[in-house]
């Protein structure tokens, strides 16, 4: 490209990259690169303003133009397009920096589209006699930052030349010093490495270089999201002390220092996400050697770098430069490429972390040796994530410069960075002063470990010196009258409770039990069971509460381990405990002896012992002592203000330790118990009418059982006082949820049995708006501590393992005194005390807040339930054949955990000949084995473990999956869905025919298990007809195309063929369910297009992945009245819409016509103050566009239905009578041709009355923003279809362009290329309108 | 073609020899090794090790810029460059 040619050529690779990020996100003022030069001094304005534009001329990319191509973007110059400097007076202005800083600000922040706008624009401020700023602004499209500089310096150079010729910088030359380098030989450069074999090498180099890196984390385990407007900037320079010692450390390890510090540095971003190795990103100039050396131009590259951990510091250190060295050597390949090579495109799944920017040179710009300037850099760039930058020589000045993305960072995040960054830097660099290695150097500055470790459990409290009988006995005697136990049909008053308590204590203690025993309980909830555990403390001794759901083996494993003194049970369940001496309630006494009880428990003595699962297959049992438990209930009684006029619902199984806490809350608040019946903590509709009968205020549930609370209708506007919640972990959107629904505070809980129920707490109120619910404060007298793998205090923001301390420590596990001393371990930071290793992971919040995250090991909680995955497995391993077992909790459904099994079978034991069993299939033979195995392990395991420790599936392997490291690698365990799956098989004699008939329409070899979705499977709306047309001509049943759209599966149809008397579900109707999705997020509304019909959203809404429902025109139904106009159709359709969708926000779509109509809804819906997120428009065009078109004739309206089914009319003139529009859609075989004839007719309905309504609407203006997605391709006749078009019609238009034609809008191409569009813009306005409620 | 005059006084100025040996030891190959012509970036040096080499000749009192060293990288070219910069022909001696 010659200097002034107007020859067009594409992009540079690295210019495309660019060209495509931009063209995504229209509005994003990123790409903007700024920076300002700030001059005090005598300058000669005119002579810089000669450099300015002279320099300018020199530059061919500051002067390009762009135009979207055939076959791709193309560039040009345009000597037109120069930048010449514009001169500002600012000088008599109140302010002149700050209006300049203004002026700056904005003009940087104005998204710039390159098909339109100039790449670049310079100014220069004055702003006084002697002061001025000169601004330059450069789209990252023509220039990077190397390129920056290079303009500004020769801007300088001529400056410089101007007013001294004859010396240019010291050198004796006498022109205008050197001219910079023509951008055409870069673009040539760049075509030819493209076709060259040296980047076959690069890419092999880098995907050899990458094999199995791991996935890419920034600084806070967020999820990525992208860069847009200004991120956080925080410059501050590097003392003395740490350059001298890193230039040091860099002699001493013969590396140069930017390695040297990009490697520290690197360590300190792989320290925060806590694995062995991390991948950050490094700059690659790509000038060196280069024809782009002296142009400025965009030819930056961000290279990935994987960082390992290592014991030797120099190794760390030498590693890291080679991998640094290597990859330079192959840096022109692009990052973006490494990306797609590497599949990671899609969604927000970066390449790298955070990006470390070593820029060893310092050269201020110098104009002439009487003006002094200051470089302010305004903005480099999209920042993704954050970029660690370090400027200077080090030997007289190095600045660390943080940016951050303020989607992501806080602005007190990014300055806690740069402090913990530096103390991190000098530490390393001390501790290999000393000869340590990067692992000694702790992570968290000084004064964050004492904020995290001292500060955040500052907890101590005053805790009466008692026990829970002390205290129980207390409110018994001050308040007899009051109900302690109430039941349906029965009640008991304090004294009574005092009265039966010590009867039954005192026959307790004749039978030996005192202080240290332990008596067994096997009750079914009854005021029986409260009156027991009551009187075994009365009595000095500690309960231990038995599920007589466990098989006997199990149980009996237990009550050996515990020296029991007695075990308290019913008539029921007698013969389980022969071996044992026991009591049943008949033979209880019920009248106390005169006498006081002799001895009460002591605040050491035990007060309960829980089983819990075990690792190695043995369940171990916990023993909480009184003082544990007293500081646990005082807590709770006082934080939360529990009184007498408290009624707590007990429905935990004693079992659970939850259970504790509604059991003697209420004796020790004087409150009354309501003891619900056995069975009812599993039936919402009875739960809710108990807590009406009896007036509730107070009770707990598992996050998953309240989720079933709140979905049950008679849940609905229930008055409590507290809820609390713990044992799993409580989601966001059951946080808001529960608001919706229940009136009532909502406490989230946090706890292991190992620390008397709970040690943390967190108010999970309606104006909550954590997106991760924290587990939050410590109680009472306890501390918390995130610590790394050496039990160094971690900082806010990093994952590590948590430990418990304090009071409410248990005294260990009965009778496993080696087990106990490894979990319960000294507390290094207060002397004498003792910690838990809880094996759970956290992460503190700045707020002081703790975030549970999940286990470090094999433990899971399903529906609350603690399971160590061991147990399980030794008891698997007992089974005859099983070689190897392995368990997972999976959830291969979203919503749907599940414990499955992995079994390797012994092949000595595999009967021979089982494949060929006579007159069966393969498929048949091999679905009957799995599950007779399935049978075996099945009802092996329940003599082993309890019901709800038993897999829901089993998979049998062979060979298992290994990382690299040769360990299991779990994520690589199959799903079960193709082995000896659940429901795998069909049952019925319809489900075996069905499937048969799935597979037929599909085109698939095997018939697929009854839980098999349709469309998972490869169908569409398509075969979905040709689906419902085999049913029917195989049970003269149909079913309708509504029916196999909600319950796609084999058994769901089956179900209804053989189901008597059933309504069809043609697929006609007001509305459709578009996606079977219950995700909770809030749901997308489809509006039909011309033809009245929603089905062609389907693809489109499954690939966006929440609940959608489709709206159908009620012109379909001959037997509805047509509405008067657009305005009376949206308020039909907000009826709609508000009974599937009672409260929250919703999201709006619609293609053609619907789009139209979405936009009267969404100003409908606002007058009703519902809350309207997205409004997309696909390809849609305001009212008034059509107003002057011709109305359409019935002939015509079916011809649309040619365009509705896929099918350009033009291509068809000979199709003019609706017979033969008809004859050949039905031929086509296209869903539309298979419609009955009735509802053709009301297709054609819908199409001519609903254009007629169109023409006269006017639309009203939507205070929102429309998203406008135009088919690029398409509207050659009429390009005044565009987006801006809506500009009358809403506060604001965001603008895409996608390369389709109007009719493939809702196909399946489509909607891959649009779904993620709405996905990330849906995800944002969903946090968005979550924030502002 | 080198000059390694082993007579010439040791001054601020730049000589072949000098350039050579700096050059030499920031890739850890011997002088010999490295031809006038060869490409540095051949011989494993990258803009960071330059950046170093360039700063410390800055510092030196050679004004070279970077941006002019990172064009060509060979040892005769970058002795024409200094040469230029020291007010020399750019002959070689």
């Amino acid at each position: 490209m010659s200097r002034g040619g107007q020859q067009r050529r594409p992009l540079s690779e690295a210019q495309s990259g660019l060209w495509y990020a931009q063209r995504l996100a229209p509005d994003n003022a990123a790409f903007n690169t700024a920076h300002a030069l700030w001059i005090e001094g005598d300058l000669d304005v005119d002579a810089f303003v000669r450099a300015a534009d002279m320099a300018a001329s020199e530059v061919d990319a500051l002067a390009l133009r762009m135009v979207e191509g055939e076959d791709g973007p193309l560039q040009w110059v345009d000597p037109a397009w120069r930048p010449r400097l514009e001169l500002i007076d600012l000088s008599l202005d109140a302010d002149p920096a700050e209006t300049a800083r203004a002026c700056m600000f904005d003009e940087r922040s104005k998204p710039v589209d390159p098909t339109r706008d100039r790449l670049a624009c310079q100014r220069l401020f004055v702003l006084g006699e002697a002061r001025f700023v000169w601004y330059l602004r450069v789209h990252h499209l023509a220039t990077d930052g190397y390129g920056m500089a290079l303009f500004g310096e020769r801007v300088a150079e001529r400056y410089c030349v101007d007013k001294d010729p004859g010396i240019s910088q010291g050198r004796a030359v006498s022109d205008t010093g050197r001219a910079l380098g023509s951008f055409g030989a870069v673009l040539d450069e760049d075509a030819a490495y493209r076709d060259g074999d040296r980047r076959q090498r690069d890419a092999a180099y880098w995907r050899e270089a990458l094999a199995g890196a791991p996935a890419a984390s920034g600084l806070e385990a967020v999820a990525a999201v992208p860069a847009s407007g200004d991120c956080h900037r925080w410059v501050q320079p590097l003392d003395r002390k740490l350059r001298e010692g890193l230039l040091a450390l860099s002699q001493t390890l013969r590396q140069s220092w930017p390695d040297v510090l990009t490697a520290l540095t690197a360590d300190y971003c792989r320290r925060h996400v806590g694995a062995p190795e991390s991948v950050v990103g490094v700059p690659w100039m790509g000038r060196l050697g280069s024809a782009s050396a002296r142009v400025p131009a965009m030819v930056m590259n961000v290279l990935p770098l994987r960082v390992r951990e290592s014991e030797s510091f120099a190794t760390f250190i030498e590693q890291t430069a080679i991998a640094l060295m290597k990859g330079r050597r192959h840096g022109r390949y692009r990052g973006e490429q490494i990306r797609r090579d590497l599949g990671l495109v899609g969604g927000q799944r970066r390449l790298h972390g955070p990006l470390i920017n070593v820029q060893p040179f310092y050269r201020p710009l110098r104009l002439s040796d009487t003006l002094e300037t200051r470089l302010e850099i305004l903005s480099t760039g999209p920042v993704d994530d954050v970029t660690l930058g370090f400027r200077g020589d080090a030997s007289q000045v190095l600045e660390l410069e943080i940016e951050a993305n303020p989607a992501i960072y806080t602005a007190a995040q990014v300055e806690a960075h740069a402090t913990r960054l530096a103390t991190y830097l000098q530490a390393a660099i001390d501790t290999h002063a000393r000869g340590g290695t990067l692992a000694d150097v702790a992570l968290a500055t000084p004064e964050e470990a004492q904020r995290y470790v001292f500060d955040v459990n500052a907890t101590a409290h005053p805790v009466p010196d008692a026990t829970l009988v002390s205290l129980f006995e207390a409110t018994m005697t001050a308040h007899p009258e009051a109900t302690a136990l109430t039941t349906p049909g029965r009640t008991l008053s304090y004294a009574e409770l005092e009265q039966r308590t010590r009867a039954l204590a005192q026959q307790l203690r004749e039978r030996g039990v005192g202080r240290e025993s332990i008596v067994a309980v096997a009750l079914p909830r009854s005021l029986e069971l409260v009156i027991a555990l009551v009187a075994i403390q009365r009595a000095g001794g500690a309960y231990l509460p038995l599920d007589s759901a466990q098989p006997d083996e199990r149980l009996a494993r237990i009550l050996a381990s515990a020296r029991l003194a007695c075990v308290l049970t019913d008539d029921d369940d007698l013969h389980r405990f022969a071996d044992w001496p026991t009591l049943v309630p008949t033979d209880w006494r019920q009248q106390p002896e005169k006498a006081p009880l002799a001895s009460s428990p002591r605040p050491q003595d035990a007060a309960y012992v829980i089983y819990t699962s075990g690792s190695t297959g043995e369940p171990k049992g916990v023993v909480v002592e009184h003082r544990a438990i007293v500081n646990r209930l005082e807590w709770m009684r006082e934080q939360f203000d529990i009184g007498r006029d408290d009624r707590i619902l007990q429905k935990t199984p004693a079992t659970f330790d939850v259970s504790v806490w509604e059991f003697f809350l209420p004796l020790l608040a004087g409150a009354t118990l309501v003891v619900a019946p056995p069975q009812a903590h599993r039936d919402p509709r009875a739960l809710v009418s108990l807590i009406r009968e009896y007036r509730v205020t107070t009770l707990h549930f598992v996050p998953s059982m309240l989720a079933a609370f709140l979905s049950t209708p008679a849940s609905h506007g229930l008055e409590l006082d507290r809820v609390f919640v713990s044992g799993e972990a409580l989601s966001a959107e059951l946080r808001d949820r529960f608001h919706t629904v229940i009136d009532g505070e909502l406490f989230n809980l946090y706890g292991p049995t190992e620390a008397a129920v709970d040690v943390s707490w967190w108010a999970a109120s309606r104006d909550d708006r954590s997106r991760s619910v924290p587990i939050g404060f410590p109680v009472w007298n306890t501390r918390l501590y995130v610590l790394d793998e050496r039990m160094r205090p971690l900082p806010p923001g990093v994952a590590g393992d948590l430990y418990l301390g304090g009071v409410q420590l248990a005294r260990g596990y009965l009778g496993r005194p080696t087990l106990t001393a490894e979990r319960f371990i000294g507390d290094p930071y207060v002397p004498g005390g003792r910690l838990y290793r809880s094996g759970d992971v956290a992460r503190w919040r700045k707020d002081g807040a703790l975030e549970f995250l999940g286990r470090s090991d094999d433990q899971v909680k399903l529906r609350g339930l603690r399971i160590e995955l061991g147990e399980i497995e030794s008891a698997l391993l007992a089974a005859p054949d099983v070689i190897r077992a392995e368990v997972m909790l999976r959830q291969d459904l979203p919503g749907e955990p599940r414990l499955v099994g992995y079994v390797q079978l012994d092949p000595a034991q595999i009967i021979p000949g089982s494949d060929t069993l006579r007159g069966e299939t393969r498929d048949e033979a091999a679905s009957e084995r799995a599950r007779q195995l399935r049978g075996r392990l099945t009802s092996h395991l329940a003599t082993q473990v309890p019901d709800y420790m038993v897999p829901a599936a089993f998979v049998v392997l062979e060979t298992w999956p290994l990382t690299a490291n040769g360990k299991l690698d779990r994520r690589s365990l199959p799903a079960p869905t193709r082995e000896l799956g659940d429901g795998m098989a069909p049952r019925t004699e319809t489900e075996r025919e069905m499937a048969t008939l799935f597979a037929r329409v599909l085109g698939a070899e095997r018939a697929p298990g009854v839980d098999a979705d349709f469309f998972n499977l490869g169908g569409d709306s398509l075969t979905a007809v040709h689906l419902v047309l085999a049913i029917q001509q195989r049970w003269q049943r149909d079913i309708g195309l509504g029916a196999v759209f909600s319950s796609p599966t084999v058994a769901a149809l089956a179900a209804l063929i053989d189901t008597p008397t059933m309504a069809t579900d043609d697929g006609l109707g007001p509305w459709i369910r578009l996606t079977p999705d219950e995700t909770g997020e809030a749901p997308l509304f489809a509006i039909h297009p011309a033809g009245g019909i929603a089905w062609n959203y389907r693809e489109l809404a499954r690939a966006v992945g929440r609940p959608a429902f489709g709206l159908q025109s009620p012109a379909l139904d001959p037997g509805q009245a047509l509405p008067a106009s657009i305005d009376e159709l949206a308020c039909d359709y907000v009826e709609r819409i508000g009974a599937l969708c009672p409260r929250g926000p919703v999201h709006l779509l619609g293609w053609s016509v619907g789009g139209i109509i979405a936009q009267a809804i969404a100003v409908r819906l606002r007058e009703l103050g519902r809350k309207v997120g997205l409004v997309a428009l696909l390809d849609a065009y305001p009212a008034e566009c059509w107003r002057n078109e011709p109305e359409p004739d019935p002939v015509a309206a079916l011809r649309a239905l040619l365009a509705i089914a896929g099918h350009d009319p033009e291509r068809h003139p000979e199709l003019d009578t609706r017979d033969k529009v008809v004859a050949f859609l039905r031929r086509g075989d296209s869903t539309l041709g298979n419609l009955p004839a009735p509802a053709l007719d009301g297709v054609v309905r819908a199409v001519t009355d609903t254009n007629r309504l169109i023409r006269h609407h006017r639309h009203a203006p939507y205070d929102g923003t429309l998203l406008h997605l135009r088919a690029a391709l398409d509207h050659v006749e009429r390009p005044d279809l565009k987006a801006g078009l809506w500009q009358l019609h809403a506060t604001r238009v965001e603008a895409l362009e996608l390369p389709l034609m109007h009719a493939e809008m809702t196909g399946r191409d489509a909607a891959a290329r649009i779904a993620p569009l709405l996905v990330e813009r849906l995800q944002r306005i969903d946090v968005s309108i979550g924030e502002m409620a | 073609m080198k000059s390694p005059d082993q007579t010439e006084a040791r001054t601020t100025e730049m000589t072949m020899a000098r350039l050579c040996t700096d050059v030499a030891r920031m890739i850890g190959e011997s002088p010999e090794e490295i031809a006038d012509d060869d490409n540095l970036v051949d011989h494993g040096l990258d803009s960071m090790r330059m950046l170093d080499l360039v700063s410390r000749w800055n510092d030196d009192g050679v004004a070279v810029p970077f941006s002019d060293f990172i064009e060509r990288p060979t040892l005769r070219d970058w002795w024409e460059l200094v040469q230029r910069h020291q007010g020399r022909d750019p002959e070689v001696s």
